[in-house]
């Protein structure tokens, strides 16, 4: 999977390209580490480039949104593929994520 | 046992036999000669009795003519004086008591002064002499026969004998002696009647047998003397005879009579007799005793039956001697048997008849201790090399079912699949060899081997094992054959310190498009069959055999499959089958023989092609290993039933693999993208959950994910032998709760539950497996 992040004056725009599953769901929890940092973070994952998500990748996402939560941040996922849309559904995360 | 069938009784028979023989010839010989002498004797015996009694008669006869002699020498002198006469003739009775009458019968007128018939007479009365003048007118005696006779001959005569009617019905016989004067005329007979009572009583004296009999024949044959007195003069021989078949005793009749001395033998009556004769010359008669055949050679007969009896029961008792004599002496030869038999089941132990004296037999005994010893000997190592050489034998048995174990020998290996048909056969020229084949289909393709390590044996037989394993761990790496190849060669050549090599042969055939992705490491080049019916070698790279030079760079090759193409790869063993004549079966003939049977099944190729080189050798012994691996590429027919397998080990970065898999198995079902994210998801949980956390130790273990389409459903089936663990049991992610009350695990076995359609887990063996299906609708 390759992550871009660019850093404009409030959002965080992360791009997500390629499969979140088990063999790098840790390397991407490390690289959004920086966030936890920041406080009223206003995060944005671009996710038209993501062709699978696994539970670790669920599992990531759902700490990410924590954080972000607990800093009265703004988490955002657009342009999420139908697919994809589909597991965050079943697992009732739709419920309490942001998707556009 | 018979004991006709034993030697001790065979050998006694025969002895038996021989002497039996030898005795009969003696016999004969012996009772021949005796009855010959018996014969002799009888007649001997006879001849003498004979003699003695003719010689009686005629003393008795002498007497007679000597009376009747003296008395007439005197009549001339009392001539003148006629009745002086009457006292001569009173004179010959008194002299001989035998006489009882004595006539002196003129010629009639010879006296002038007496009667014409003039025959002064005595005779005895009782026991006075009276004397008569006999002739009368009525009693005509120069008629009767003691006087005509004796007048017409001028010489003495006997009468026949006669009954004397006048006194006593006595026997009578009268001697007639003519006077003759000096004119030599006859002028009277003297007569002298003889009794010839006396001759029954000195004729039965004659007894030389208990039943013989006795006759006296007249001059004519009369029965003179006859043990049937009735036939006394009553009949002649030849009368008492006529009914009689046998003519013989006629014939003796006629030889007595004519006065011979002689013996006949007579049949009468079923009774078979010997006859003497003997004449008696004075008077004519004939002397005779009949005597019984069996009498005379009673005492040979009974002889015969005692010798009879003697010789049987010497011959009885000889045969029980000689029997348990021989049985004695041929004891050691029966226990020898019995020791013989003894070592035939094998012990060489048994005790031998010792302390005979003969030297056959000692000498037989001394063979006999060299052969048990020897024998003893040669068991023992026998057994011995017999015990290593069934070890080794056994060892090399199981380890031929171990080898062939390794090698696919079931046919046809994928009978599910039309598309593929596959035969295979190796024939190790020894227990175990070192050519080797195997096949496997891993995601629709077939990957297939086929080697020869040099060498043969025990060796090349390790060599292949090393070889066929590297091949079914490499292929799990590797799907690419220079790259299997490549693998392999770089384990070998890291530890071949045997310098043993082994050509290669791989091949990796895409089931679905044909593509045949092939390698070949110095093997023969194998034999391809094209639908036309075209044959040809395969095209094949001059790369070097596995095991020399590590690193080595082997080529890939290529070539596309029509359906319906055969590939026939084999040994080296099949071209280089030597016969007799050391004369290799070659390609040529391999070629030619491929090109006469290229349409027919790969099991009747290969078993065609093993005859055609068993042909060849011809009883020849196969000194290298044959194999055969026949490939047949065909149309499929049937629609394919989806069966993938991936094996992974339980390492994180498989889970890339795991995707490929699930991407291609996606593609191959057209699946919808959602649907193969969501298997894709399932298998990663299922999959990372193993790999993460049941092998706790962190060993090199494999997980096997199989994708099998059935109907309408696709069924996995995930099996590891990892920790146990039932993933259906772990508690559901609650979905309903909010962001924070959400915890961050647990969501893997709830999409697993989710998206799959029946979820199932087993423990069998020690293997976690984990089940479960996607209906597709």
């Amino acid at each position: 999977m390759n992550t871009t992040i660019t850093q404009t004056d409030e959002k965080t725009v992360v791009t997500l390209s390629g499969r979140l599953d088990t063999t790098n769901a840790h390397d991407f929890e490390i690289q959004i580490q920086s966030f936890f940092t920041l406080s009223s973070p206003h995060i944005i994952l671009e996710c038209a480039g993501l062709s699978y998500i696994s539970s670790s990748g669920l599992r990531v996402m759902l700490i990410l949104k924590k954080k972000v939560f607990a800093r009265n941040g703004v988490l955002v996922l657009r342009q999420m593929r139908p697919e994809i849309r589909e597991v965050f559904d079943m697992t009732g995360f739709s419920s309490f994520f942001t998707i556009e | 046992m018979s004991v006709v069938r034993t030697f001790s009784g065979r050998l006694s028979l025969y002895i038996m036999l021989i002497t039996t023989a030898v005795l009969v010839i003696a016999f004969v010989v012996f009772f021949g000669y005796s009855r010959r002498i018996a014969e002799e004797n009888a007649i001997t015996n006879a001849d003498n009795m004979l003699a003695v009694a003719s010689s009686k008669i005629d003393a008795v006869l002498q007497n007679v003519e000597t009376a009747v002699g003296n008395m007439s020498s005197l009549v001339e002198s009392e001539l003148p004086v006629p009745d002086s006469l009457y006292a001569l003739t009173r004179s010959v009775l008194r002299n001989n008591q035998l006489i009882v009458g004595s006539a002196i019968a003129f010629e009639p007128d010879f006296f002038n002064d007496r009667e014409i018939y003039f025959s002064p007479y005595s005779y005895r009365d009782k026991e006075q002499i009276r004397s008569i003048q006999l002739g009368t007118d009525t009693y005509h005696y120069h008629n009767m026969e003691w006087y005509t006779v004796a007048w017409q001959e001028k010489r003495p005569h006997w009468s026949e004998p006669y009954f004397d009617t006048g006194g006593g019905n006595m026997l009578m016989t009268t001697y007639s002696k003519p006077l003759i004067d000096r004119n030599g005329q006859v002028y009277a007979i003297f007569t002298a009647d003889l009794s010839l009572d006396w001759l029954g009583g000195m004729v039965a004296d004659i007894q030389p047998y208990p039943n013989s009999y006795n006759l006296l024949l007249s001059r004519t044959g009369r029965y003179m003397v006859h043990h049937q007195r009735e036939r006394v003069l009553a009949e002649t021989i030849f009368s008492a005879t006529e009914t009689m078949t046998d003519t013989t005793v006629q014939y003796i009749g006629r030889q007595m009579i004519a006065g011979r001395h002689g013996m006949a033998v007579l049949q009468n009556d079923d009774t078979l007799s010997y006859v003497f004769y003997t004449p008696i010359v004075r008077t004519g008669w004939s002397l005779g005793i009949v005597c019984p055949h069996a009498q005379v050679f009673e005492s040979v007969e009974k002889m015969k039956t005692m010798v009879i009896l003697v010789v049987l029961c010497g011959l009885l008792l000889l045969f029980v001697l000689s029997y348990n004599l021989i049985r004695r002496l041929t004891r050691p030869l029966r226990q020898f048997a019995d020791a013989a038999r003894s070592v035939a089941r094998g012990d060489f132990i048994a005790p031998l008849p010792c302390g005979s004296s003969d030297e056959e037999l000692r000498e037989l005994h001394d063979s006999f201790c060299f052969m048990q010893n020897s024998l003893s000997g040669y068991i023992e190592e026998l057994q011995q090399s017999t015990a290593i050489q069934e070890r080794i034998e056994s060892e090399l048995r199981i380890a031929r079912d171990i080898q062939m174990g390794m090698i696919p020998k079931i046919f046809p290996p994928f009978p599910e699949r039309d598309d593929i048909d596959l035969y295979a056969e190796l024939h190790p020229a020894k227990e175990v060899g070192g050519d080797l084949y195997d096949f496997f289909i891993n995601d629709e393709k077939l990957y297939f081997i086929i080697g020869d390590v040099s060498g043969k044996g025990v060796p090349a037989s390790l060599f292949m094992a090393v070889t066929r394993s590297l091949f079914r761990s490499v292929t799990t790496y590797f799907a690419s054959p220079c790259e299997i190849i490549k693998s392999i060669n770089a384990s070998i050549t890291e530890n071949n310190d045997s310098n043993m090599f082994v050509t290669l042969f791989v091949g990796v055939l895409d089931l679905n498009s044909g593509q045949l992705d092939y390698c070949n490491a110095g093997h023969n080049p194998p034999i391809l069959i094209m639908p036309g019916g075209s044959v040809q070698f395969l095209r094949v790279d001059p790369n070097l055999p596995v095991g020399i030079i590590a690193n080595f760079e082997y080529h890939c090759q290529q070539i596309h499959l029509d359906r319906n193409s055969t590939l026939f790869m084999y040994t080296d063993g099949i071209t280089e089958a030597e016969n007799g004549e050391k004369a290799l079966y070659g390609e040529v003939a391999l070629l030619s023989k491929i090109k006469a049977c290229c349409d027919i099944e790969p099991r009747e190729m290969t078993t065609t092609v093993i005859a055609a080189v068993h042909e060849h050798s011809d009883g020849a012994e196969q000194n290298d290993d044959l194999t055969i691996l026949d490939i047949q590429y065909r149309e499929s027919k049937i629609e394919q039933t989806i069966n993938r397998t991936i094996t992974l080990f339980n390492e994180i970065s498989e889970i890339s693999r795991l995707a490929g898999f699930v991407e291609c198995l996606g593609e191959e079902l057209k699946l919808s993208p959602s649907l193969i994210t969501n298997l894709n998801l399932v298998l990663e949980e299922s999959v990372s959950n193993i790999i993460l956390y049941a092998y706790p130790e962190k060993s090199e273990q494999q997980i096997t994910v199989e994708a099998r389409k059935m109907d309408d459903s696709l069924v996995f089936t995930i099996t590891d032998c990892g920790m146990e663990f039932d993933p259906t049991l772990v508690d559901q992610a609650d979905i309903t709760l909010s962001v924070e009350e959400r915890p961050v695990g647990g969501l893997g076995i709830f999409l697993i539950k989710k998206i799959m359609n029946e979820v199932e887990y087993r423990r069998i063996d020690g293997a976690n497996i984990f089940t479960f299906k996607k209906k597709l609708c």
